[in-house]
């Protein structure tokens, strides 16, 4: 009975931190330009098999220092293609209508598709865990594998640094500032575009090392980017639109729901999700944490 | 030091503000008065190109501003407090000053909030409060704060006495003096209000659907009774 309760809240936090990871470049994006980047899953999806390539070169034995460099250099990869998506996509969307923000991001979506099954191909890929994360640890009954310890570790990390980094520096007081009056931000000098190139760079970046930190999760397919954006979008909407911490709280409460879910209506998938999602729109469409909503 | 020639300015198709020249010296400062809708905010804020789109001269210290950016306008010294305001409203008052130090030029610097506060005494009780709990008068204070502080070379001020009681007017025209006497620092004010205009400019400009209708001293604008009827009664 503990055990089985250890194991529910293990994978809820499993599907939370791995959620959340995906989530956190998207709402910051969001949060700061207001831009609601449906592509966002795409990258994560390449930053995968980005790190899926670079570990090829280890075979199955991965250290965990190469698992980490595969990361980092998928986040790097990234970031750099958010530069170009910035340029030829974002920049050009400041003043037109939200719909056609979700129908050219949408379009990137495809494009990120595309890319995948001309470069890696439609198999199923898939990468294993790091050597040293290979065990398991007995915990009151349950089986708890160091490596999903590892993504739920990873996913506090992240959240940690975006929280302090928003919350506690300059830095982030400017993008404060930004998110609620970019227009007086530039009356003050700041320089409002190149702060948002940035975030949009920090935002393809995260999405790049969720695709890293997360490749021996689960296998590798172009399905992946459609999977996680809607787990991802659930957690920015029941966050309230564009909030960091908001997300990382709302990622362990539909990580409980999922994981109640699998474990009492394993029948009906997703189901118990959506009616989640649906519930919050309905109570409270702000969002559950709608008092930080731009941080 | 500040010379603008046949500036035209647009919003969209919208043709606002037709061949305006204004000069400003250092240490000078002007009203520009008008009635709503004359064009007094769109002349300030092409000057920073934060709006409206401009065409025509603008030279600051003899260089020209043609493309450049808000931020890179505001780096060079132009300092708009506007009609709104705008304090952020999740800062404190002193962050809100803080904020307005990104405009000091490279190397340049910025007033310390005691030096803020000698100059703005109403700030002083206000610097640990947040943004929007202040009133009226408190955030034109902090604005003017804000705009001060990176020590630009033109203070521009929208509407400063608007929606004010008279006696934190008063105040706020005493304090706007004694930035102009202490710092000699230039500025442009626009205003409905005639008193305060006076009191806390040298000369004016009258604008009237986008277009200079008169410039001159005081004197001479007292001379011309006929000015207040035709552009500024309502
Ligand atoms: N954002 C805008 N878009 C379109 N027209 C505008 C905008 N802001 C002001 N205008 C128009 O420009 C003219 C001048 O406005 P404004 O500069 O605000 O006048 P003032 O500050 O003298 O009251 C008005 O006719 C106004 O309707
Ligand atoms: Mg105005």
């Amino acid at each position: 009975m503990a055990g089985d309760l250890i194991t529910i809240l293990f994978n809820a936090m499993i599907w939370a931190m791995a959620t959340f990871l995906v989530a956190s470049g998207l709402t910051l994006v969001f949060g700061i330009l207001h831009v609601l980047n449906f592509s966002h899953g795409g990258f994560f999806m390449i930053g995968g098999y980005v790190a899926y390539t670079v570990l090829s070169m280890f075979g199955a034995d991965i250290p965990l220092w190469a698992y980490l460099v595969a990361a980092i250099v998928a986040s790097v990869a990234m970031g750099g293609t958010g530069v170009a998506v910035d340029t030829l996509v974002f920049r050009r969307l400041k003043s037109v209508d939200g719909v056609y923000v979700l129908i050219a991001t949408y379009a990137l979506l495809l494009v990120c598709d595309g890319v995948v099954k001309l470069i890696w191909g439609l198999n199923y890929l898939s990468v294993s865990p790091p050597r040293e994360l290979l065990d398991v640890i007995f915990l009151g009954g349950a089986i708890l594998p160091t490596f999903s310890i590892f993504v739920i570790l990873s996913g506090v990390v992240v959240f940690l640094v975006l929280d302090y980094v928003l919350n506690r520096t300059s830095a982030g007081r400017i993008l404060q500032v930004i998110a609620i009056d970019p227009w007086m931000a530039g009356v003050v000098g700041i320089n409002v575009s190149s702060v948002y190139r940035w975030t949009v760079i920090t935002g393809f970046a995260l999405a790049g090392l969720a695709g890293g930190l997360l490749v021996a999760n689960q296998s590798l397919s172009p399905d992946l980017a459609g999977i996680f954006i809607l787990q991802a979008f659930g957690v920015v909407i029941v966050g309230g639109m564009g909030s960091v911490r908001g997300a990382f709280v709302a990622s362990i409460f539909l990580g409980l729901v999922e994981a109640l879910s699998a474990t009492y209506l394993p029948n009906y998938p997703g189901v118990l999700f959506f009616a989640t999602i649906a519930l919050v729109l309905i109570v409270r469409p702000e969002g559950l944490l709608s008092r930080q909503a731009t941080t | 030091m500040l010379e603008v020639s046949h500036l035209d300015a647009f919003y969209g198709q919208s043709h606002i503000l037709h061949a305006i020249d204004l000069r400003l010296a250092a240490g000078e400062s002007v009203a520009l008065l008008g009635r709503n809708g004359a064009g007094k905010s769109t002349f300030l804020k092409t000057l920073l190109n934060a709006g409206p789109r401009g065409s025509g001269q603008i030279a600051l210290d003899g260089r020209p501003l043609s493309t450049e950016a808000t931020h890179v306008r505001a780096r060079r010294g132009l300092a708009l407090v506007p009609e709104d305001r705008r304090i952020f409203p999740k800062l404190t008052v002193a962050q809100n000053i803080e904020m307005g130090c990104h405009a000091a030029a490279d190397g340049k610097a910025c007033y310390s909030l005691d030096e803020i506060i000698a100059l703005l005494p109403m700030v002083g009780p206000l610097v640990d409060r947040l943004g929007y709990q202040l009133s009226g008068g408190q955030q034109q204070m902090v604005a003017i704060a804000r705009g001060i502080v990176s020590r630009p070379k033109v203070l521009m001020l929208d509407e400063p006495a608007e929606g004010l009681a008279p006696v934190i007017v008063d105040e706020l025209g005493d304090a706007i003096n004694r930035i102009r006497r202490s710092e000699g620092m230039a500025m442009i004010i626009t205003e409905q209000n005639l008193d305060f205009a006076r009191e806390t400019s040298d000369r004016l400009y009258l604008l009237d659907v986008g277009e200079v209708v008169f410039c001159g001293s005081w004197a001479d604008f007292d001379d011309r009774p006929d000015l207040v009827d035709r552009y500024l009664a309502l």
